[in-house]
């Protein structure tokens, strides 16, 4: 029954919860670098 | 005094190698491919499968044929329930057991399932289910998703509907996939993820928008007036959906490239209008029927919630409890965590 107060108590702040993150991936590169490209695609 | 980061706004709690909406550069990248170069052009199942295992290939696989169990008249709560029995049905183990390469088989299965389930929800429930050998005829995800709703597949509404879930199946943190990644975080299965991941992407804060952007516009048009409702609108200290994002400022790069249909020019007012508005817009040329639009929302939203939960299961570790601090009228409260 907790999550019926906390509800509550969420939604008397008004926000949204949403939390950052950082990209840590590839670098910028082309669409056609990426395994598995099929040249059909870029037509 | 500890600070409290109301709604973890400006904390940064993961790291990510799947997508990196670029801010400055009004543009989205997956795993550094910028989306104006594939969507529209690279189907749906391979761009998950960009996004899954960083390859286009294998991709998302069709689904199993199963048919959908519960019927509500809301597609978004017909998917989020029925995902979740997925998992004694499909003898999934609980994620903090099974190996990572388990977990992006599961969740392949639960991923193609919500295309599925959305379709046969979204269809008349005075009509006939469509035969599994009538969706084995499409040749894509997005046209056996349209067959199984509406018995065919037109090829325009294909292709904007392919076109649209890949334009929305990554951007990077936010409510739905921070769930995810708690739900999953917790050990619990893929398909728990997945459910839960689709209940806070319903919301109109969050996923939910467009339908209330497709709203607003209804609404002006039947009052022929689109300066006095804005302004009525304001005044009565309602939001103005759809207008400006937390991330780009100048430009939504989902609204950019989605070819969404045969004819969708990229007008300079599609660019100037917000990102809820741009996607609902692209969502609605398909069908303008209401569960139509719910039932894109659910699909525009659901792949970035199995990746987050893939992604998770890396860091099991890692358990997600943020500390909450009581406030109320306990005698030295703001010392105590109730987390």
């Amino acid at each position: 029954m907790a999550g019926r107060h906390t509800s509550r108590e969420q939604k008397r702040t008004g926000r949204l919860i949403r939390p950052s993150a950082i990209y840590t991936g590839p670098a910028s590169r082309p669409a056609s670098e990426v395994d598995g490209w099929n040249a059909d695609w870029a037509k | 005094m500890t600070e409290v980061h109301h709604g973890l706004e400006g904390v940064v709690a993961f790291e990510t190698e799947i997508a990196e909406p670029d801010k400055e550069g009004s543009a989205l990248r997956y795993r550094g491919v910028d989306i104006e170069d594939i969507v529209g052009r690279v189907p749906f199942e391979n761009i998950w499968g960009l996004l899954i295992d960083g390859s286009y290939t294998p991709g998302l696989p069709p689904a199993e044929a199963f048919s959908l169990p519960v019927h509500t008249g809301d597609v978004r709560v017909d998917v989020r329930a029925t995902i979740a029995m997925l998992a004694p049905q499909f003898g999934f183990g609980q994620t903090y057991d099974i190996s990572d390469e388990q977990a992006r088989e599961d969740l392949a299965r639960v991923a193609v399932m919500v295309l599925s389930y959305a379709g046969q929800s979204a269809r008349d429930l005075h009509l006939p289910v469509v035969p599994q050998r009538l969706v084995d005829e499409g040749s894509t995800l997005a046209e056996k998703f349209l067959i199984r709703w509406r018995g065919e597949a037109d090829p325009h509404h294909a292709h904007a509907i392919d076109a649209y879930w890949s334009s929305a199946a990554e951007h990077g943190m936010n409510a739905s996939t921070f769930t995810a990644r708690v739900i999953t975080s917790t050990g619990a299965d893929v398909a728990a993820a997945f459910s839960g991941a689709i209940g806070a992407m319903s919301g109109p804060l969050h996923g939910g928008a467009p339908a209330r952007v497709l709203t607003m516009i209804e609404d002006v048009e039947k009052s022929g007036d689109a300066t006095a409702y804005v302004k009525g609108l304001l005044d009565s200290g309602e939001r103005l959906m759809g207008f400006g994002h937390r991330v780009y400022r100048a430009e939504d790069p989902r609204a950019r490239p989605a070819p969404y249909g045969e004819g969708a020019e990229r007008s300079s007012l599609r660019r100037r209008r917000g990102p809820g508005a741009g996607r609902a817009q692209g969502a609605a040329r398909a069908s303008s029927r209401p569960r139509a639009r719910d039932e894109r929302r659910v699909l525009g939203r659901h792949r970035a919630r199995l990746r987050r939960g893939a992604g998770q299961h890396v860091h099991l570790d890692v358990h997600l409890r943020p500390h909450g601090w009581l406030v109320g009228t306990h005698p030295g409260s703001r010392s105590a965590p109730v987390a």
